[in-house]
Protein backbone atom coordinates (compact mmCIF):
# COMPACT_ATOMS: atom_id res chain seq x y z
CA UNK A 1 0.00 0.00 0.00
CA UNK A 2 3.03 1.93 0.78
CA UNK A 3 5.78 3.51 -1.38
CA UNK A 4 8.69 1.67 -2.42
CA UNK A 5 11.68 1.66 -0.11
CA UNK A 6 14.02 5.12 -0.63
CA UNK A 7 16.54 7.29 1.78
CA UNK A 8 15.19 10.97 2.46
CA UNK A 9 17.91 13.73 2.77
CA UNK A 10 17.37 17.08 3.33
CA UNK A 11 20.09 19.68 2.89
CA UNK A 12 20.47 22.66 4.52
CA UNK A 13 22.66 24.70 2.01
CA UNK A 14 23.19 24.12 -2.15
CA UNK A 15 26.66 23.51 -1.58
CA UNK A 16 25.03 20.12 0.34
CA UNK A 17 22.83 19.33 -2.51
CA UNK A 18 25.13 19.81 -5.18
CA UNK A 19 27.48 17.41 -3.55
CA UNK A 20 24.58 14.83 -2.92
CA UNK A 21 23.67 15.02 -6.81
CA UNK A 22 27.11 14.56 -7.53
CA UNK A 23 26.80 11.53 -5.33
CA UNK A 24 23.77 10.25 -6.94
CA UNK A 25 23.22 11.91 -9.92
CA UNK A 26 20.41 9.92 -11.63
CA UNK A 27 19.78 7.78 -8.62
CA UNK A 28 18.37 10.72 -6.76
CA UNK A 29 15.24 12.80 -7.42
CA UNK A 30 14.74 16.06 -6.04
CA UNK A 31 11.25 16.92 -3.91
CA UNK A 32 9.97 20.12 -3.82
CA UNK A 33 6.06 20.15 -3.88
CA UNK A 34 5.74 16.31 -4.26
CA UNK A 35 2.45 16.80 -5.68
CA UNK A 36 3.62 15.60 -9.34
CA UNK A 37 6.87 12.94 -7.80
CA UNK A 38 5.43 10.99 -4.55
CA UNK A 39 2.54 10.36 -7.26
CA UNK A 40 5.65 8.87 -9.88
CA UNK A 41 7.32 7.34 -6.95
CA UNK A 42 3.74 5.35 -6.15
CA UNK A 43 3.13 4.24 -10.20
CA UNK A 44 7.10 3.59 -10.38
CA UNK A 45 7.52 6.05 -13.05
CA UNK A 46 10.39 6.63 -11.37
CA UNK A 47 12.33 4.61 -8.57
CA UNK A 48 14.85 6.95 -6.93
CA UNK A 49 17.23 5.21 -4.57
CA UNK A 50 17.11 8.92 -2.66
CA UNK A 51 14.50 11.48 -2.64
CA UNK A 52 16.88 14.94 -1.60
CA UNK A 53 14.31 17.13 -0.03
CA UNK A 54 15.16 20.86 -0.98
CA UNK A 55 12.73 23.35 0.74
CA UNK A 56 14.82 23.71 3.08
CA UNK A 57 17.17 26.19 0.97
CA UNK A 58 16.97 29.73 1.33
CA UNK A 59 18.33 29.84 -2.53
CA UNK A 60 14.51 28.45 -3.60
CA UNK A 61 12.61 30.48 -1.84
CA UNK A 62 11.13 34.22 -2.25
CA UNK A 63 9.82 36.52 -5.06
CA UNK A 64 11.48 39.50 -5.44
CA UNK A 65 11.44 42.08 -7.82
CA UNK A 66 13.85 44.94 -9.33
CA UNK A 67 13.27 47.73 -11.53
CA UNK A 68 15.75 47.55 -14.14
CA UNK A 69 16.30 43.88 -13.39
CA UNK A 70 13.21 42.24 -13.29
CA UNK A 71 11.49 39.57 -11.15
CA UNK A 72 13.62 36.43 -9.70
CA UNK A 73 11.28 33.90 -8.14
CA UNK A 74 12.87 30.80 -5.96
CA UNK A 75 12.07 27.15 -7.90
CA UNK A 76 10.49 25.91 -4.42
CA UNK A 77 7.84 28.72 -4.89
CA UNK A 78 4.29 27.48 -4.17
CA UNK A 79 2.22 28.17 -6.77
CA UNK A 80 -0.46 29.41 -4.27
CA UNK A 81 2.32 31.78 -3.55
CA UNK A 82 2.96 33.05 -7.15
CA UNK A 83 -1.07 33.14 -7.30
CA UNK A 84 -0.76 35.43 -4.18
CA UNK A 85 1.59 37.63 -5.51
CA UNK A 86 1.02 41.29 -5.94
CA UNK A 87 3.90 41.89 -7.96
CA UNK A 88 3.49 39.10 -10.12
CA UNK A 89 -0.61 39.81 -10.25
CA UNK A 90 0.65 43.92 -11.59
CA UNK A 91 3.74 43.23 -13.94
CA UNK A 92 3.08 39.46 -15.21
CA UNK A 93 -0.57 39.37 -15.02
CA UNK A 94 -0.87 35.88 -17.33
CA UNK A 95 1.39 33.91 -15.18
CA UNK A 96 -1.16 35.24 -12.18
CA UNK A 97 -4.07 33.98 -14.22
CA UNK A 98 -2.05 30.26 -15.02
CA UNK A 99 -0.82 29.91 -11.63
CA UNK A 100 -4.70 30.03 -10.30
CA UNK A 101 -5.58 27.15 -12.89
CA UNK A 102 -3.71 24.41 -11.62
CA UNK A 103 -4.99 21.75 -9.79
CA UNK A 104 -7.02 22.83 -6.48
CA UNK A 105 -6.40 25.01 -3.73
CA UNK A 106 -4.77 21.86 -2.00
CA UNK A 107 -2.36 21.39 -4.77
CA UNK A 108 -1.76 24.56 -5.33
CA UNK A 109 -0.33 25.28 -1.88
CA UNK A 110 1.93 22.53 -2.01
CA UNK A 111 3.03 22.41 -5.86
CA UNK A 112 6.44 24.58 -6.51
CA UNK A 113 6.70 26.38 -9.72
CA UNK A 114 9.89 24.41 -10.28
CA UNK A 115 8.40 21.77 -10.49
CA UNK A 116 6.05 22.45 -13.49
CA UNK A 117 8.80 23.15 -15.33
CA UNK A 118 11.31 20.80 -14.81
CA UNK A 119 8.25 17.53 -14.62
CA UNK A 120 7.35 19.24 -18.49
CA UNK A 121 4.11 18.14 -19.00
CA UNK A 122 3.23 19.38 -22.39
CA UNK A 123 0.03 20.86 -20.88
CA UNK A 124 1.60 22.52 -17.73
CA UNK A 125 0.54 26.17 -17.13
CA UNK A 126 3.04 28.32 -15.66
CA UNK A 127 5.31 27.76 -18.59
CA UNK A 128 3.82 29.56 -21.63
CA UNK A 129 3.62 33.10 -19.92
CA UNK A 130 6.67 32.41 -18.33
CA UNK A 131 7.75 31.54 -22.11
CA UNK A 132 6.15 34.95 -23.36
CA UNK A 133 8.17 37.11 -21.02
CA UNK A 134 11.54 35.91 -21.90
CA UNK A 135 12.19 33.99 -18.78
CA UNK A 136 15.32 32.12 -18.21
CA UNK A 137 16.07 29.39 -15.36
CA UNK A 138 18.89 29.40 -13.03
CA UNK A 139 20.76 26.00 -12.77
CA UNK A 140 22.74 25.29 -10.24
CA UNK A 141 25.70 22.52 -10.20
CA UNK A 142 28.96 21.15 -9.56
CA UNK A 143 30.74 24.05 -12.03
CA UNK A 144 28.76 27.12 -10.49
CA UNK A 145 25.17 28.29 -12.13
CA UNK A 146 24.43 28.48 -15.75
CA UNK A 147 20.71 30.11 -17.33
CA UNK A 148 18.78 28.68 -19.77
CA UNK A 149 15.99 30.25 -21.48
CA UNK A 150 12.71 28.59 -20.35
CA UNK A 151 11.62 27.72 -23.70
CA UNK A 152 14.66 26.32 -24.54
CA UNK A 153 15.28 24.73 -21.10
CA UNK A 154 12.26 22.63 -21.80
CA UNK A 155 12.39 20.52 -24.79
CA UNK A 156 10.03 18.04 -24.83
CA UNK A 157 7.36 15.78 -23.06
CA UNK A 158 8.23 15.45 -20.26
CA UNK A 159 12.11 16.23 -21.17
CA UNK A 160 14.70 19.45 -19.88
CA UNK A 161 18.18 19.94 -20.34
CA UNK A 162 19.10 19.93 -16.87
CA UNK A 163 21.86 17.68 -16.24
CA UNK A 164 21.78 14.69 -12.99
CA UNK A 165 24.29 17.04 -10.92
CA UNK A 166 22.29 19.85 -11.26
CA UNK A 167 19.31 21.14 -9.73
CA UNK A 168 16.23 23.85 -11.17
CA UNK A 169 17.43 27.34 -8.27
CA UNK A 170 15.41 30.36 -10.01
CA UNK A 171 13.44 31.77 -12.18
CA UNK A 172 14.82 35.01 -13.89
CA UNK A 173 11.91 36.78 -15.48
CA UNK A 174 12.67 40.59 -17.69
CA UNK A 175 11.02 43.52 -16.49
CA UNK A 176 7.65 43.68 -19.06
CA UNK A 177 8.07 46.11 -22.05
CA UNK A 178 6.94 49.73 -21.25
CA UNK A 179 2.58 49.77 -22.01
CA UNK A 180 2.50 46.38 -21.99
CA UNK A 181 -0.29 43.72 -20.61
CA UNK A 182 -0.17 39.58 -20.59
CA UNK A 183 -3.56 37.04 -20.60
CA UNK A 184 -3.62 33.67 -20.17
CA UNK A 185 -6.39 31.46 -20.74
CA UNK A 186 -7.28 27.49 -20.73
CA UNK A 187 -9.69 25.24 -22.54
CA UNK A 188 -10.65 22.51 -20.39
CA UNK A 189 -13.13 19.55 -19.57
CA UNK A 190 -13.52 20.74 -15.68
CA UNK A 191 -13.60 23.86 -13.84
CA UNK A 192 -10.53 21.90 -11.44
CA UNK A 193 -8.12 19.24 -10.97
CA UNK A 194 -8.03 19.01 -14.39
CA UNK A 195 -5.20 18.78 -17.09
CA UNK A 196 -5.70 21.47 -20.15
CA UNK A 197 -7.32 20.68 -23.75
CA UNK A 198 -5.31 23.92 -24.82
CA UNK A 199 -4.21 27.07 -23.30
CA UNK A 200 -2.67 30.09 -24.76
CA UNK A 201 -0.47 33.11 -23.47
CA UNK A 202 0.07 36.36 -24.91
CA UNK A 203 2.41 39.41 -24.18
CA UNK A 204 1.89 42.25 -25.91
CA UNK A 205 3.12 45.77 -25.50
CA UNK A 206 1.13 49.11 -27.37
CA UNK A 207 3.43 51.94 -29.12
CA UNK A 208 1.50 54.92 -27.17
CA UNK A 209 2.64 57.45 -29.95
CA UNK A 210 1.19 55.84 -33.52
CA UNK A 211 -1.23 52.77 -31.67
CA UNK A 212 0.74 49.60 -33.47
CA UNK A 213 1.79 46.37 -31.62
CA UNK A 214 4.99 47.23 -30.65
CA UNK A 215 6.30 44.06 -29.53
CA UNK A 216 4.01 40.56 -29.53
CA UNK A 217 4.53 36.55 -27.81
CA UNK A 218 2.48 34.29 -28.37
CA UNK A 219 2.68 30.55 -26.24
CA UNK A 220 0.65 27.70 -26.65
CA UNK A 221 0.26 25.11 -24.26
CA UNK A 222 -1.08 21.33 -24.83
CA UNK A 223 -0.94 21.55 -28.61
CA UNK A 224 2.92 20.57 -28.58
CA UNK A 225 5.13 18.41 -26.94
CA UNK A 226 6.55 21.58 -24.89
CA UNK A 227 5.12 25.34 -25.25
CA UNK A 228 4.81 26.38 -28.76
CA UNK A 229 5.81 30.23 -29.52
CA UNK A 230 3.65 30.91 -32.89
CA UNK A 231 6.11 33.17 -34.36
CA UNK A 232 4.28 33.82 -37.75
CA UNK A 233 1.40 34.70 -35.82
CA UNK A 234 3.49 37.54 -33.92
CA UNK A 235 5.03 38.24 -37.41
CA UNK A 236 1.57 39.28 -38.88
CA UNK A 237 1.17 41.38 -35.55
CA UNK A 238 3.96 44.04 -35.01
CA UNK A 239 4.30 46.98 -35.76
CA UNK A 240 0.59 46.92 -37.13
CA UNK A 241 -2.48 48.85 -35.96
CA UNK A 242 -4.60 45.70 -34.02
CA UNK A 243 -7.52 45.68 -36.32
CA UNK A 244 -9.64 42.49 -36.55
CA UNK A 245 -8.40 41.81 -39.90
CA UNK A 246 -4.57 41.38 -38.40
CA UNK A 247 -5.75 39.72 -34.80
CA UNK A 248 -7.68 37.27 -37.16
CA UNK A 249 -5.24 36.34 -39.30
CA UNK A 250 -2.45 36.09 -35.79
CA UNK A 251 -5.28 34.00 -34.73
CA UNK A 252 -5.56 31.83 -37.75
CA UNK A 253 -2.06 31.31 -37.66
CA UNK A 254 -1.77 29.96 -34.21
CA UNK A 255 -4.27 27.15 -35.20
CA UNK A 256 -1.14 26.09 -37.68
CA UNK A 257 1.84 26.62 -35.73
CA UNK A 258 0.88 24.21 -33.57
CA UNK A 259 0.68 20.08 -33.57
CA UNK A 260 -1.85 19.14 -30.98
CA UNK A 261 -3.07 15.07 -30.41
CA UNK A 262 -6.10 13.69 -30.42
CA UNK A 263 -6.40 12.15 -26.96
CA UNK A 264 -9.10 11.49 -24.46
CA UNK A 265 -9.90 14.61 -23.62
CA UNK A 266 -9.85 16.55 -27.12
CA UNK A 267 -9.50 16.33 -30.75
CA UNK A 268 -6.84 17.54 -32.64
CA UNK A 269 -8.89 19.26 -35.27
CA UNK A 270 -10.90 20.93 -31.55
CA UNK A 271 -7.48 21.67 -30.10
CA UNK A 272 -6.46 23.43 -33.22
CA UNK A 273 -9.42 25.31 -33.69
CA UNK A 274 -9.62 26.47 -30.28
CA UNK A 275 -6.10 27.53 -30.17
CA UNK A 276 -7.46 30.37 -32.55
CA UNK A 277 -10.26 31.27 -30.65
CA UNK A 278 -8.32 32.18 -27.39
CA UNK A 279 -5.37 33.68 -29.19
CA UNK A 280 -7.68 36.30 -31.00
CA UNK A 281 -9.95 36.68 -27.61
CA UNK A 282 -6.52 37.42 -25.59
CA UNK A 283 -4.99 39.72 -27.49
CA UNK A 284 -8.12 41.69 -28.09
CA UNK A 285 -8.30 41.57 -23.84
CA UNK A 286 -4.61 42.52 -23.63
CA UNK A 287 -4.55 45.67 -26.56
CA UNK A 288 -7.72 47.03 -24.93
CA UNK A 289 -6.37 47.19 -21.20
CA UNK A 290 -3.07 48.78 -22.70
CA UNK A 291 -4.15 51.42 -25.50
CA UNK B 1 15.77 2.06 6.95
CA UNK B 2 13.48 3.11 10.30
CA UNK B 3 14.20 6.18 11.92
CA UNK B 4 12.64 7.84 15.06
CA UNK B 5 11.03 10.81 14.44
CA UNK B 6 8.42 13.41 16.37
CA UNK B 7 5.42 15.06 14.61
CA UNK B 8 3.45 17.41 16.24
CA UNK B 9 -0.33 17.08 15.32
CA UNK B 10 -2.67 19.28 17.18
CA UNK B 11 -0.16 20.55 19.53
CA UNK B 12 0.71 17.21 20.70
CA UNK B 13 3.96 15.50 20.39
CA UNK B 14 4.03 12.28 18.74
CA UNK B 15 7.01 9.94 18.69
CA UNK B 16 6.56 7.54 15.93
CA UNK B 17 9.37 5.26 13.89
CA UNK B 18 8.76 5.38 10.48
CA UNK B 19 10.66 4.85 7.26
CA UNK B 20 11.67 7.34 5.15
CA UNK B 21 9.05 6.33 2.32
CA UNK B 22 6.46 5.96 4.71
CA UNK B 23 3.75 8.51 3.92
CA UNK B 24 1.97 10.89 6.50
CA UNK B 25 -1.73 9.29 5.86
CA UNK B 26 -0.82 6.50 6.51
CA UNK B 27 1.64 6.97 9.99
CA UNK B 28 -0.98 8.89 11.26
CA UNK B 29 -4.21 6.56 10.44
CA UNK B 30 -2.10 2.98 11.07
CA UNK B 31 0.28 4.23 13.95
CA UNK B 32 -1.14 7.01 15.60
CA UNK B 33 -5.07 6.05 15.59
CA UNK B 34 -5.68 9.40 13.75
CA UNK B 35 -8.64 7.93 11.53
CA UNK B 36 -10.67 11.00 10.82
CA UNK B 37 -8.23 11.85 7.55
CA UNK B 38 -9.16 9.60 5.26
CA UNK B 39 -7.43 7.92 2.09
CA UNK B 40 -9.76 8.32 -0.85
CA UNK B 41 -7.96 8.23 -4.15
CA UNK B 42 -4.77 8.50 -2.28
CA UNK B 43 -3.40 10.55 -5.38
CA UNK B 44 -4.18 13.80 -4.60
CA UNK B 45 -7.14 13.96 -6.82
CA UNK B 46 -10.42 13.59 -4.02
CA UNK B 47 -9.29 15.89 -1.13
CA UNK B 48 -10.30 13.29 1.37
CA UNK B 49 -6.98 13.37 3.40
CA UNK B 50 -6.48 16.90 3.28
CA UNK B 51 -5.28 18.73 6.70
CA UNK B 52 -3.44 21.88 7.60
CA UNK B 53 0.52 21.79 7.82
CA UNK B 54 2.04 24.82 9.43
CA UNK B 55 -1.59 26.79 8.71
CA UNK B 56 -1.51 25.80 4.87
CA UNK B 57 -3.46 23.16 3.11
CA UNK B 58 -1.80 19.95 2.49
CA UNK B 59 -2.70 16.02 0.92
CA UNK B 60 -1.32 13.77 3.44
CA UNK B 61 -1.54 11.30 0.52
CA UNK B 62 1.01 12.79 -0.59
CA UNK B 63 3.25 13.84 2.09
CA UNK B 64 5.94 12.31 3.44
CA UNK B 65 5.90 12.26 7.45
CA UNK B 66 9.48 12.27 7.14
CA UNK B 67 9.00 15.81 5.87
CA UNK B 68 7.07 17.19 8.11
CA UNK B 69 9.53 16.92 11.29
CA UNK B 70 9.08 20.68 13.05
CA UNK B 71 6.42 21.62 11.29
CA UNK B 72 2.87 21.73 12.79
CA UNK B 73 -0.08 19.15 11.66
CA UNK B 74 -3.89 19.92 12.09
CA UNK B 75 -5.98 17.37 11.54
CA UNK B 76 -9.92 16.80 11.69
CA UNK B 77 -9.38 15.78 15.01
CA UNK B 78 -7.66 19.02 16.39
CA UNK B 79 -11.32 20.74 15.79
CA UNK B 80 -13.19 19.31 18.83
CA UNK B 81 -12.52 20.93 22.24
CA UNK B 82 -13.08 19.12 25.24
CA UNK B 83 -16.24 17.88 23.36
CA UNK B 84 -17.74 20.30 21.82
CA UNK B 85 -17.22 20.42 17.86
CA UNK B 86 -15.98 23.26 16.18
CA UNK B 87 -17.77 25.94 14.49
CA UNK B 88 -17.55 25.05 10.94
CA UNK B 89 -18.17 21.07 12.22
CA UNK B 90 -21.47 22.32 13.51
CA UNK B 91 -22.35 23.92 10.46
CA UNK B 92 -22.00 20.72 8.86
CA UNK B 93 -24.19 18.86 11.02
CA UNK B 94 -27.33 21.67 11.08
CA UNK B 95 -27.18 22.06 7.78
CA UNK B 96 -27.26 18.38 6.49
CA UNK B 97 -24.07 18.61 5.03
CA UNK B 98 -23.25 15.06 5.90
CA UNK B 99 -24.21 11.89 4.43
CA UNK B 100 -21.69 9.05 4.28
CA UNK B 101 -19.32 11.53 5.85
CA UNK B 102 -16.29 10.19 4.02
CA UNK B 103 -15.46 13.37 2.07
CA UNK B 104 -16.62 15.23 5.53
CA UNK B 105 -13.05 15.37 7.27
CA UNK B 106 -11.39 16.60 4.16
CA UNK B 107 -14.14 19.39 3.45
CA UNK B 108 -14.08 20.28 6.49
CA UNK B 109 -10.31 21.21 6.84
CA UNK B 110 -10.62 23.30 3.24
CA UNK B 111 -13.76 25.22 4.66
CA UNK B 112 -11.79 25.98 7.65
CA UNK B 113 -8.44 26.88 5.61
CA UNK B 114 -10.78 28.93 3.03
CA UNK B 115 -12.71 30.76 6.56
CA UNK B 116 -9.22 31.83 7.97
CA UNK B 117 -8.20 33.31 4.74
CA UNK B 118 -11.46 34.72 3.56
CA UNK B 119 -13.91 35.80 6.48
CA UNK B 120 -16.62 36.18 4.19
CA UNK B 121 -16.16 34.15 0.89
CA UNK B 122 -19.04 34.37 -1.86
CA UNK B 123 -20.72 31.15 -2.65
CA UNK B 124 -18.49 31.24 -5.96
CA UNK B 125 -15.55 31.50 -3.53
CA UNK B 126 -16.71 28.99 -1.58
CA UNK B 127 -17.05 26.66 -4.62
CA UNK B 128 -13.40 27.16 -5.68
CA UNK B 129 -11.85 27.38 -2.42
CA UNK B 130 -13.56 23.29 -2.07
CA UNK B 131 -12.42 22.15 -5.80
CA UNK B 132 -10.16 20.28 -4.18
CA UNK B 133 -12.59 18.13 -2.60
CA UNK B 134 -15.03 15.69 -4.06
CA UNK B 135 -18.59 14.22 -2.60
CA UNK B 136 -20.51 11.21 -3.93
CA UNK B 137 -23.59 11.74 -1.91
CA UNK B 138 -24.61 15.13 -1.11
CA UNK B 139 -24.65 17.31 -4.69
CA UNK B 140 -22.73 19.92 -2.69
CA UNK B 141 -25.13 21.95 -2.39
CA UNK B 142 -26.16 21.81 1.36
CA UNK B 143 -21.97 21.80 1.93
CA UNK B 144 -21.42 25.07 0.17
CA UNK B 145 -24.83 26.27 2.57
CA UNK B 146 -22.70 24.87 5.49
CA UNK B 147 -19.99 27.28 4.84
CA UNK B 148 -21.89 30.27 4.31
CA UNK B 149 -23.51 29.39 7.89
CA UNK B 150 -20.26 28.97 9.27
CA UNK B 151 -19.10 31.81 8.12
CA UNK B 152 -21.95 33.97 9.50
CA UNK B 153 -21.58 31.81 13.11
CA UNK B 154 -17.53 32.74 12.91
CA UNK B 155 -18.50 36.61 12.01
CA UNK B 156 -20.91 36.51 14.74
CA UNK B 157 -18.36 35.22 17.29
CA UNK B 158 -15.91 37.50 16.36
CA UNK B 159 -18.27 40.27 16.68
CA UNK B 160 -18.78 38.78 20.61
CA UNK B 161 -14.99 38.60 21.08
CA UNK B 162 -14.08 35.32 19.40
CA UNK B 163 -14.73 31.70 20.43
Amino acid sequence: MGLPPFNYMAPKTSAELVDMLAEYGDRARVLAGGTDLINWIAEKIVTPEVVIDLNGLKSVQGITYQDGKGLRIGAAVKIEDIERSEIIRAKYFSLYQAAGQIGSPQVRAMASIGGNSCNASPCADTPPPLVTFGASVSLLGPNGRREVLLEDFIRGNRSTAIAPDEFLESFLVPEPWPNSTSRYETIALRAAQEIDVASVAVNVAMDPKNGCIAEARIAMGAVAPKPQRAPKAEAVLLGRQPNDDVIEKAAASCSTECQPIDDLRASATYRRHVVGVLAARLLRQAIAAVS
Amino acid sequence: MKQYIELAINGLSYDVVISPEDLLIDVMRQQLGLTGTKKGCGQGDCGTCTVLIDGKRALACLTLAIACQGRAIETIEGLEDEGRLDTIQEAFVDEGAVQCGFCTPGMIMSAKALLDENPNPTRAEIKRGLAGNLCRCTGYIRIFDAVEEAARRRQAQSGKGGE
